[in-house]
């Protein structure tokens, strides 16, 4: 226990005291509730925001991007023929959520393909709904609990090589997705 | 502790924030900034507010006025993010914002001596001089506990109090020498170890 040392000046500290003070340098945790309180002002305000929920609104809006995208390639389809081999790119969502704004987004993904296109790239493309199912999984469920592909883009490519170079200027990859590349069988 | 809070404070974060344990605060900060993503504010929350609130707390004396800071620090952190330029620890950049924060609440409460919880402190701590120091702490004045708690608990400077407060150093160590004789009195005064 500290003990004072009454000979010492009254605006000194006996090293013992000194050092009592000095260890009651402790960390606390605030109640709980103070988290929850800061993060839902924060949410108020905008500064934060569930990781879920924009993830959900970031995926919403490449949907939609694709879908605007695909009525667009399906007039490219009727007047272009495909020549050459062809490599699917299979869009999946990334561990991280999709930053930047749909209209953006929307922009960039019809940008993209039309670059393609101006450059002579045969390139389509299609949105896949959430709806699914799936044969022989072990498990019963749909997708066997491995992720889905939330849309492909069909590009035509000399060999794996060119359509790896294509598709990494796609802008998918900027706003946090996955590509996976598959040749097609012809 | 009647708030629950243990000697180094730890709590176990969100199940997000758990998996960004790892994420160096540089990470953590650019992913707030640039994308608001809360698990990686729940993850600064849970490594920075232990330490910042323990401070805060030792200054109001009270769970509710630290409380209140403690979320206003971190408010305003968040809002001037982009104002943080990495030339410090970011412990430190909030930890001037909290001294601000405490400021502010002291110009409202400048004549208070909150003693409601000295108790609440020096019952539940496991170092009995830590505990008498807590009680000592809650029974001076608001300017005679922030003295000792920034210079001789905290370890600041008088110039570095002089900043955070707005006084003059000179200020600030004539303040000290008073609190310091405060403290000694109360605590000679001590009788038992709840007393």
């Amino acid at each position: 226990m500290v003990d004072i040392i009454n000979d010492k000046p009254d605006d000194e500290l006996p090293p013992d005291l000194a050092k009592a003070l000095s260890d009651a340098r402790v960390s606390m945790a605030p109640p709980p509730a103070v988290e929850q309180k800061t993060i839902a002002a924060l949410r108020e305000r905008g500064l934060v925001h569930p990781r879920g929920r924009r993830a959900l609104m970031a995926w919403a809006a490449v949907a939609a991007a694709l879908a605007v995208l695909a009525g667009w390639l399906a007039i490219q389809k009727t007047t272009a023929p495909v020549v050459g081999p062809r490599f699917v790119l299979l869009l999946y969502a990334g561990s991280d959520p999709i930053a930047g704004t749909a209209d953006a987004r929307r922009t960039e993904y019809g940008a993209w393909a039309r670059d393609l296109a101006s450059r002579g790239v045969q390139v389509s493309g299609e949105e896949l709904s959430e709806e699914s199912a799936a044969l022989g999984a072990s498990n019963g469920s749909a997708a066997g609990g491995e992720a889905l592909p939330r849309g492909f883009f069909v590009i035509q490519a000399d060999d794996l090589a060119a359509a790896q170079r294509i598709a990494s200027t796609c802008p998918h990859l900027r706003y946090g997705g996955r590509i996976v590349i598959k040749r097609v069988v012809s | 502790m009647s708030d629950g809070a243990g000697r180094n404070g730890s709590r176990e974060p969100s199940a997000g924030a758990a998996s960004l344990i790892d994420v160096d605060d540089q990470a953590l900060l650019r992913r707030l900034a640039e994308r608001q993503d809360e698990e990686a504010f729940r993850a600064l929350y849970a490594r920075h507010t232990p330490a910042v609130y323990g401070l805060l707390w030792r200054l109001t004396g009270r769970t509710a006025d630290a409380s209140d800071v403690m979320q206003e620090t971190w408010l305003r952190a968040v809002r001037h993010l982009p104002l943080f330029r990495g030339q410090s620890a970011f412990r430190t950049w909030l930890t001037g914002i909290a001294l601000n924060c405490y400021r502010e609440w002291r110009r409202r409460h400048a004549r208070e001596t909150p003693l409601a919880e000295s108790h609440a402190i020096g019952t539940s701590s496991a170092n009995a001089d830590a505990a008498l120091v807590a009680r000592t702490l809650a029974r001076l004045s608001l300017e005679h506990r922030e003295a000792i708690v920034l210079h001789d608990v905290e370890g600041y400077t008088h110039e570095e109090i002089a900043d955070a407060l707005e006084i003059e150093p000179g200020t600030s160590k004539s303040r000290l020498s008073r609190a310091r004789r405060a403290f000694r009195e109360h605590w000679q005064g001590r009788t038992t170890p709840h007393g």
